[in-house]
């Protein structure tokens, strides 16, 4: 959030940003393409800083595990 | 037989008491592999402690070493903090030391975070970094960051910088000004006298620079970067996205031989007609993450996959036919900025409207 990136989403981990292979296929995968929506969301969205995109908060539904 | 002299015990003669703080890689636990490795504390000195030790020249000693894994310390932060703040009180130092942490971002944060529980038991601490290392920003304030190199090549001058200091703030001897002791700016004021008036010293440094004679400002501004946000895509079920990854995404081979870390290049790859990446076909090539779960599916650093299928469901219109991979660790904020402005153009070039930059 320091390096000058304006949209910033929250990925899992570094081992696997996109997703996490401990929910399961089908977990796995919804996770993944919330955080892939949030991304788009986030390049919709008029702002004036650094702002963090959470896939757990932005696209809504069930609170999504991440560890 | 000789008695001992007269006050020679002075507290000024005593040993300095450090505890030293590694990662796991320093403490010799283990690679990126052990990176989940938790909070341990071993009595004396391990790894580089024993250099730093032998720059104490007798003044100093190493009474116990905090280990810890670079992502347990930045993923499980309440625990670590406390077990790191145990430790910290069972050994009361008389100063705490941190790193060299060099280039590495996770290791540099640890670093940062063990200076600040340290400071919140009301003891000194010093640790040594990159200046371009990314906790410096977040932790300047907290405690005196030597700047080190980027990686472990300049282990020596940063434990012999970081050896003084320590001696000294172990002695609740007074630091002077950054350029001085040789330490990071932080930021921090404080009132003194200088030998001559400041609208003299002001009017000898603008002739100075009139003249294109070198000078030094009293008042260096810390560059801090802002860039302005890009106008957001009006429409994305007319855009085509691009897709960039810093994980080390390279075909199985790594035919144009993308260096693991340190990149100064960036390849773009095709993706025409693919409908997700394929772990037969891709591997990672990066030396700052335990690549093993990427190597058995890539698309968790590209997710060519997912992006596929709000192609087809029509939320995106395309996807641009190539993606642009580099290695994001290591590399220097000066050549991140020239590759990144190189990537930027190929897209704007190519029409793309809006572009998923997958950093690891």
């Amino acid at each position: 959030m320091t390096a000058g990136a304006n949209r910033v989403v929250r990925g899992c981990r570094i081992e696997h940003v996109c997703g996490n292979p401990g929910l399961g296929p089908a977990k796995d995968h919804a996770y993944g393409l919330r955080i892939v929506q949030t991304a788009l969301r986030a390049l919709q969205t008029p702002l004036s800083g650094p702002t963090l995109f959470d896939p757990a908060v932005e696209v809504g539904g069930e609170v999504v595990i991440t560890t | 037989m000789a008695a001992p002299a007269a006050g020679g015990t002075a507290p000024s003669t005593r040993r300095v008491r450090a505890v030293h703080y590694l990662n796991q890689f320093f403490a010799g636990i283990g690679a990126e592999e052990q990176a989940g490795y938790r909070v341990e504390v071993r009595p004396g000195l391990v790894g580089p402690g024993r250099a730093l030790e032998t720059l104490f020249d007798s003044q100093g000693t190493i009474v116990a070493t905090i280990a810890g894994g670079d992502n347990y310390v930045n993923e499980q932060g309440a625990a670590a903090e406390e077990a790191i703040r145990v430790a910290l009180r069972e050994w009361r130092p008389d100063v705490v030391i941190a790193g060299p942490a060099f280039n590495a971002g996770r290791y540099g944060l640890a670093c940062g975070l063990v200076c600040r529980v340290a400071r919140e038991l009301g003891l000194p601490a010093v640790t040594a970094m990159y200046p371009e290392n990314p906790a410096v920003d977040v932790y300047r304030r907290e405690a005196p960051i030597v700047p080190a190199s980027a990686d472990a090549a300049g282990m020596q001058p940063a434990l012999r910088a970081l050896a003084r200091l320590a001696l000294k703030l172990g002695r609740e001897e007074s630091l002077g000004p950054a350029e001085v002791e040789g330490y990071l700016p932080r930021g921090i004021r404080r009132l003194g006298r200088r030998d001559r008036p400041a609208h003299e010293r002001a009017v000898a440094m603008l002739v100075a620079k009139l003249q294109g004679e070198p000078y030094t400002t009293e008042l260096p501004v810390l560059p801090f970067e802002r860039v302005s946000p890009a106008t957001p895509v009006a429409d994305l079920s007319h855009a085509t996205l691009g897709l960039v990854t810093t994980g080390g995404l390279v075909p199985k081979g790594n035919p144009d031989r993308l260096v693991r870390g340190g990149a100064r290049e960036w390849f773009r790859y095709s993706i025409a007609g693919l409908p997700a990446l394929s772990a037969d076909d891709w591997e990672c090539v990066h030396r700052g993450f335990y690549t093993g779960i990427v190597g058995q599916n890539p698309n968790y650093i590209l997710p060519l996959n997912l992006v596929r299928e709000l192609e087809v469901q029509g939320t995106l219109a395309g996807v641009y036919p190539w993606f642009i991979s580099t290695s994001g660790v290591g590399t220097a904020v000066a050549e991140a900025k020239r590759m990144g402005a190189e990537m930027a153009s190929e897209f704007r070039r190519a029409g793309v409207d809006g572009v998923l930059l997958v950093a690891t």
